[in-house]
C-alpha cells in the first residue's frame, strides 16, 4: 500500500522545469532522495507539502488526491516537514515551539478557549505531555529548560526541536530536508540515532530525507531516488544507485 | 476640449509634484529599505524656507536687485535644496540610522514621528505658523507663452521635473557614485565585499533625496499657493502612495504612480459631479487596489520568496 | 517552615506590586505634566533595574501565584476612586483611560500577530457612530446600540482584514492607513453621517429607570455621573483583559505568535493564515468597537476628529509604550499615555511636538516597551513535574 504517489508531477517556473514528470511512491520505508544542487530536491519537498502547486500531474496521499491543496491542508492529513534552514520560532520558548506542532492534531477553537476552559486546558496538558515525552527521547536534559527561548539551545538541539516538532503530531509521512547540514560528525551520528529512533519507535512513520552526507544516506536508507535537472534518473537501493553511469555523470560531469 | 486639456495640464503638474516626493521615497527605500514618511514634511519645510527668506530675511529684492529675475529663483531655491539635503540627512541620523538591522516597524513609527515633530516646529517657530499662509509669487502664473497653453509657471514647474528627473538618471546611470548606490540598493552584502562604501552611498542618496524634496516643496507651494505647515502628511502620504503604485525603489515607476494619482485626483475632481470630496479618496482607492493586486508596482518585479 | 515563608514573602510582593502600580497611576493623575512624565521614567528605571538584577522573573512569578489578591487590590482602588480624587475631570480621564485600554488590547491581538494596523481609529468610529445613529434613529436602547456597534466593526475589521491578508510589513501598514484616510474623507463628506459637525445629543446608558448620566449617591454619599460610567467601562475592561489573557494563552494565541514569527512555519503546522488572521481583525475591532460605543454614550457627542489617523497613531504609541503583545503592558500604555494627553492639553501648541518627540525617544531607548513580551507560562499545567516554572 503506498502511503505517497506522485503521477507525472511537474511544476514549471516562467519555461524552467524545477520537477520534471516525476513519479515517486513511498510506502512504510525510508526513501533518501538524491541529486547535485539545483536538481529539484527541495521544489519536490516543496510540491509535496503543499508549498507550490504543481503546473501538472498527481500527488495522492493515502490514496486521496491531494493535488494543489495547500500547506496546512496537507500538514492537517498527516505530511510533516523541516526545513533546508531551520526554521523555528525564536522567541518562543522550546516547549511552545513543540506545541505548535501539535496544532493540526488540537480541536481547541477561540470561543471554547473562552467558554469551555477545563476542556481546552485538558487538551492543554495532554499536549504538553507528549511534548515532554518527544523532548525526552531527544535530549533529556533539555526538558528541565522547556520554559526557555530557543535563542538559548546550540545548532545540534535546534534541529532536534525542529524534527521532534515535525513528529510530535504523529504524523505518516515526514520530509527531512537536510537535517544534518552544518553539522560535525560527531553531531550528525547523532541526529543519524535520532531518526533511527523514530522509526523504531510505535508509530509508523515513513520518511523522505533530502540529504549530501553519503554516510547518512547509507545507513537509514532503504531505497534511494536521484533527481538531475527536475527528472528522475535512478531509482533503487543505495548500492545499485552508486553503481549507475547516469547518476555518475550527473555528479561528476561527461 | 480646452476643458480637457487644461485638467490635462493641472494633473501633469501636480504629477510633477508628486513624482518628486516618490522619487525621494523610491531612493530611500532602494537604498536602505527603510520607508521615510517624513519625506513630505521636509518637502514643505523646503517651502516654508523659501517662504523665510523672502518674507523675513527680505533676501529677494536683494538678489532682485544684483541679478536677473530667474537667477534669484535659482538662488533662493538652490539655498533651501541644500537646507533640506542637510535635514534630510539630520533625519537619516537620528531617527533611521539606530534602527538598522532591527524590526521595519521602528523606522516607520520613528519617520512618522519625526514628520510630525517636524511639522509642528513649524507651526510653533514660524510666525503665524498654524495659519495657511500664502506663497510668494515667485513664478509669474499670469504670463502665457503664446502659441501653448501653458502659463510660464506651468512650463518651469514641468521643465523643472525633466532636469533634475534627467539629472537623477544621469547621475545614478552614469557616474560611479551612482552605480554605487545602484549596487548596494541590490545587493548590500555583494557591494560591500567589492569594496563600496556603503555609507557613503546612503549618505549621498539622503543629500540627493533631499535636494529632490526641497525642490518638489517648492513647486507644490507655486502651484497650490498656499502653504500650510500641516500639508506634508497629505503629501508625504500621497507621494508614498506614487512610489509604491509605480514600484518602490524605482525611479520611472515614482514618475509614473505620481502621474497617475495626480490624474485621478484632478479628473475624479473636475468631471464627476460633487468630486472634490472624493478627489482623494478615489486616489487611496486605487493605491489599495494596486498593492492587492500588483504589490510590486506597475514598473517593479515580482520577488519570490525563498523556501 | 522554609515554604511558609516563601509564600508569605510572595503574597506580600505581589499585593505590594499592585499596591504601587495603582498608587504611581493615581500621582500621575492628579499632579501637574511633570508627575505623569516622572512616574512613566520611575516605571521604566524600575523595570529596567528589575531586569539587570534578575528579580523580574521573581516578581512575575509571586504575581502569577497570587492573582487573586492582587487583583482585589486593583478592583478596591477602582471602587475608591471616586472618593480620592478631588474633582470630576479627573475621574473623566479615568474613564478615558479604561476605554482607550480597550481599544489598545484590540489592537494588541493584531499586533500581536505581526499587523501593524493603523485603522484601529476607524474601528473604533464605527462602534461610536453605528451606536449612536441607531439609539438616535431608531429609539434603541443603548445597550443594545452598542452590541451592534460592536457587530459592525467587527465586519469593518473582516472586510479592512481581506486586503490586510495578501500583505506584509509596510504594505499592511499603507493598506490600513489607505483605509482609515478613506474612512475619515467618508464621514466628513456624509451628511447622514454628521459631515464634519459630528453628532450631538447621544442618549447615555440607563439601568431600569435611573440615566447613568445622573449622580448617583451610595451610602449617603454623592457620587458624580462620571463614576457610573467608571465602573462600567472598568467592569468591561476587566472582562476584556480576561478574553486578552485567556486568548493569548491558547492555541489561537499560539497560532498569532506563529504567525508573527514566520507565516511559513504556522501554515506548514497546519495554521489557517486566513482564519487566523481575520479573527485577530475582526476581534480586535470588534474590541474597538464596543469601546467606541462607549465613548459616544459617555460624551454624548461624536466628531470626526476622534477618529482619525493622528488617534491611530495614538493607539499603536500606547500599545508601543505599554509593550507588544502583553495584554497587561498594553492596559498600562493606555492608561499613562491618556494620562499623560490630556496633561499636555494645557501645552496645546506643543502638544503634537511632545508627543512625537517621547514616541521617539521610547523607540530609541526602550522599544520592547514597559512590560516586554514575556514567555508563556501554563498555569493550567503545573501540575507536570518535568515542566518547572
Amino acid at each position: 500500500m503506498n502511503v505517497l504517489q506522485t503521477e507525472a508531477l511537474t511544476i514549471n517556473f516562467g519555461g524552467l522545469k524545477a520537477v520534471d514528470a516525476v513519479d515517486f511512491t513511498i510506502k512504510d520505508e525510508v526513501i533518501g532522495l538524491l541529486g547535485p544542487n539545483g536538481s529539484g530536491k527541495t521544489t519536490f519537498l516543496n510540491l509535496v507539502s503543499g508549498i507550490y502547486k504543481p503546473t501538472s500531474g498527481k500527488i495522492v496521499f493515502e490514496q486521496a488526491d491531494i493535488t494543489g491543496a495547500g500547506p496546512n491542508v496537507v500538514r492537517k492529513k498527516g505530511i510533516a516537514r523541516t526545513f533546508q534552514t531551520n526554521r523555528l520560532c525564536l522567541n518562543l520558548s522550546i516547549i511552545d515551539n513543540l506545541l505548535l506542532g501539535l496544532y493540526s492534531q488540537q480541536k481547541a477553537t477561540w470561543w471554547q478557549s473562552l467558554l469551555q476552559p477545563k476542556r481546552c486546558n485538558k487538551e492543554l496538558i495532554r499536549g504538553i505531555e507528549k511534548c515532554l515525552e518527544i523532548l525526552h527521547h531527544f535530549n533529556p536534559s533539555l526538558v528541565a529548560r522547556a520554559y526557555e527561548p530557543i535563542t538559548a539551545i546550540p545548532l545540534i538541539d535546534r534541529r532536534r526541536i525542529e524534527i521532534a516538532r515535525s513528529i510530535v503530531g504523529s504524523p505518516r509521512l515526514l520530509l527531512l530536508d537536510e537535517p544534518t547540514a552544518g553539522l560535525n560528525a560527531e553531531e550528525t551520528s547523532q541526529i543519524i540515532g535520532d531518526i533511527g529512533k523514530i522509526r523504531n519507535g510505535n508509530e509508523k512513520i515513513s520518511m523522505i530525507i533530502i540529504e549530501h552526507d553519503m554516510v547518512v544516506i547509507s545507513s537509514i536508507c532503504h531505497r534511494v531516488v536521484v533527481l538531475n535537472a527536475g527528472k528522475k534518473i535512478a531509482d533503487d537501493c543505495f548500492s545499485e544507485v552508486c553503481k549507475n553511469e547516469q547518476v555518475c555523470k550527473a555528479y561528476l560531469g561527461g | 476640449m480646452s476643458l480637457v486639456l487644461s485638467q490635462i495640464i493641472n494633473a501633469v503638474m501636480l504629477g510633477c509634484t508628486y513624482s518628486l516626493v516618490a522619487i525621494g521615497f523610491s531612493l530611500f527605500f532602494g537604498v536602505m529599505d527603510v520607508v521615510v514618511f517624513c519625506a513630505g514634511d521636509v518637502a514643505i519645510f523646503g517651502a516654508f524656507s523659501i517662504m523665510a527668506l523672502v518674507g523675513i530675511v527680505f533676501l529677494q529684492p536683494i538678489l532682485d536687485a544684483v541679478f536677473p529675475h530667474y537667477v534669484t529663483i535659482f538662488l533662493l531655491v538652490s539655498l533651501s535644496s541644500v537646507t533640506t539635503a542637510f535635514l534630510m540627512l539630520l533625519m537619516y541620523r537620528i531617527v533611521i540610522k539606530p534602527f538598522e538591522g532591527k524590526s521595519p516597524l521602528m523606522p516607520l513609527l520613528s519617520t512618522i514621528a519625526a514628520g510630525i515633530a517636524l511639522s509642528e516646529l513649524i507651526g510653533i517657530f514660524y510666525p503665524q505658523g498654524r495659519n495657511p499662509q500664502a506663497f510668494p509669487q515667485l513664478l509669474p502664473s499670469d504670463v502665457m507663452i503664446p502659441g501653448i497653453m501653458l502659463s510660464e509657471r506651468n512650463l518651469i514647474i514641468i521643465l523643472a521635473t525633466i532636469v533634475l528627473v534627467t539629472m537623477l538618471y544621469w547621475f545614478v546611470n552614469k557616474t560611479k557614485l551612482g552605480l554605487s548606490i545602484q549596487a548596494v540598493s541590490q545587493n548590500k552584502e555583494a557591494a560591500i565585499m567589492i569594496g563600496i562604501n556603503r555609507q557613503l552611498s546612503i549618505t549621498i542618496t539622503f543629500l540627493i533625496g533631499g535636494l529632490i524634496l526641497g525642490i518638489g516643496g517648492f513647486l507644490v507651494a507655486s502651484y497650490s499657493n498656499i502653504v500650510r505647515f500641516d500639508m506634508g502628511a497629505m503629501y508625504g502620504l500621497k507621494g508614498f502612495s506614487a512610489a509604491v503604485v509605480g514600484g518602490l525603489g524605482s525611479i520611472y515607476g515614482a514618475i509614473v504612480g505620481g502621474m497617475l494619482i495626480a490624474f485621478i485626483e484632478v479628473f475624479v475632481s473636475a468631471f464627476i459631479p460633487g468630486g472634490t470630496a472624493y478627489a482623494s479618496i478615489a486616489a487611496f482607492l486605487v493605491v489599495v487596489i494596486f498593492i492587492l493586486f500588483r504589490p510590486e508596482g506597475i514598473i517593479g518585479e515580482k520577488t519570490v520568496e525563498k523556501v | 517552615m522554609h515554604k511558609t515563608s516563601l509564600f508569605s514573602q510572595n503574597v506580600a510582593i505581589s499585593i505590594l506590586v499592585s499596591f504601587t502600580g495603582c498608587a504611581l497611576l493615581y500621582i500621575a493623575l492628579i499632579g501637574p505634566i511633570i508627575a505623569a512624565l516622572a512616574v512613566l521614567i520611575l516605571a521604566l528605571t524600575l523595570m529596567v533595574v528589575a531586569e539587570r538584577t534578575g528579580k523580574v522573573e521573581h516578581l512575575y512569578r509571586a504575581l502569577a501565584c497570587h492573582q487573586g489578591k492582587s487583583l482585589t487590590v486593583i478592583i478596591v482602588f477602582v471602587l475608591i476612586l471616586p472618593l480620592i480624587l478631588s474633582n470630576n475631570y479627573l475621574l473623566h480621564v479615568a474613564v478615558m483611560g479604561g476605554i482607550y485600554s480597550i481599544v489598545a488590547l484590540g489592537l494588541n491581538f493584531q499586533v500581536g500577530t505581526g499587523m501593524v494596523n493603523f485603522a484601529t481609529a476607524a474601528f473604533f468610529g464605527t462602534g461610536a457612530y453605528t451606536s449612536a445613529l441607531l439609539a438616535i434613529n431608531f429609539g434603541l436602547s443603548p445597550w443594545l446600540t452598542t452590541v451592534f456597534g460592536m457587530v459592525a466593526a467587527a465586519s469593518l475589521g473582516i472586510i479592512f482584514g481581506f486586503p490586510a491578508l495578501k500583505t506584509r510589513g509596510y504594505y499592511l501598514s499603507l493598506i490600513t492607513m489607505s483605509l482609515q484616510i478613506i474612512f475619515t474623507l467618508m464621514i466628513i463628506n456624509t451628511s447622514w453621517l454628521g459631515g464634519p459637525n459630528g453628532i450631538p445629543n447621544i442618549p447615555a446608558y440607563s439601568l431600569g429607570a435611573t440615566s447613568l448620566r445622573m449622580p448617583i449617591i451610595i451610602f449617603g454619599m454623592d457620587f458624580p455621573y462620571q463614576a457610573n460610567y467608571l465602573y462600567l467601562v472598568y467592569s468591561l475592561l476587566g472582562l476584556a483583559m480576561f478574553v486578552a489573557l485567556r486568548l493569548h494563552n491558547s492555541r489561537t494565541g499560539l497560532a498569532w505568535n506563529a504567525i508573527e514569527q514566520d507565516e511559513i512555519v504556522a501554515i506548514t503546522q497546519g495554521i489557517n493564515l486566513t482564519k487566523s488572521k481575520l479573527l485577530a481583525f475582526a476581534l480586535g475591532a470588534a474590541f474597538a468597537g464596543l469601546a467606541g460605543g462607549l465613548y459616544g454614550h459617555y460624551t454624548s457627542f461624536i466628531g470626526v476628529e476622534d477618529f482619525d489617523f493622528s488617534k491611530s497613531l495614538v493607539f499603536i504609541c500606547m500599545v508601543l509604550l505599554g509593550g507588544m503583545d502583553n495584554p497587561l503592558g498594553v492596559v498600562l500604555g493606555a492608561l499613562m499615555l491618556t494620562i499623560i494627553d490630556e496633561k499636555l492639553r494645557d501645552f496645546a501648541d506643543y502638544r503634537m511636538l511632545m508627543y512625537s518627540v517621547i514616541l521617539i525617544i521610547i523607540l530609541l531607548a526602550r522599544p520592547q516597551g514597559l512590560l516586554p513580551k514575556r514567555i508563556r507560562i501554563y498555569q493550567a499545567a503545573k501540575s507536570i513535574v518535568n515542566l518547572k516554572i
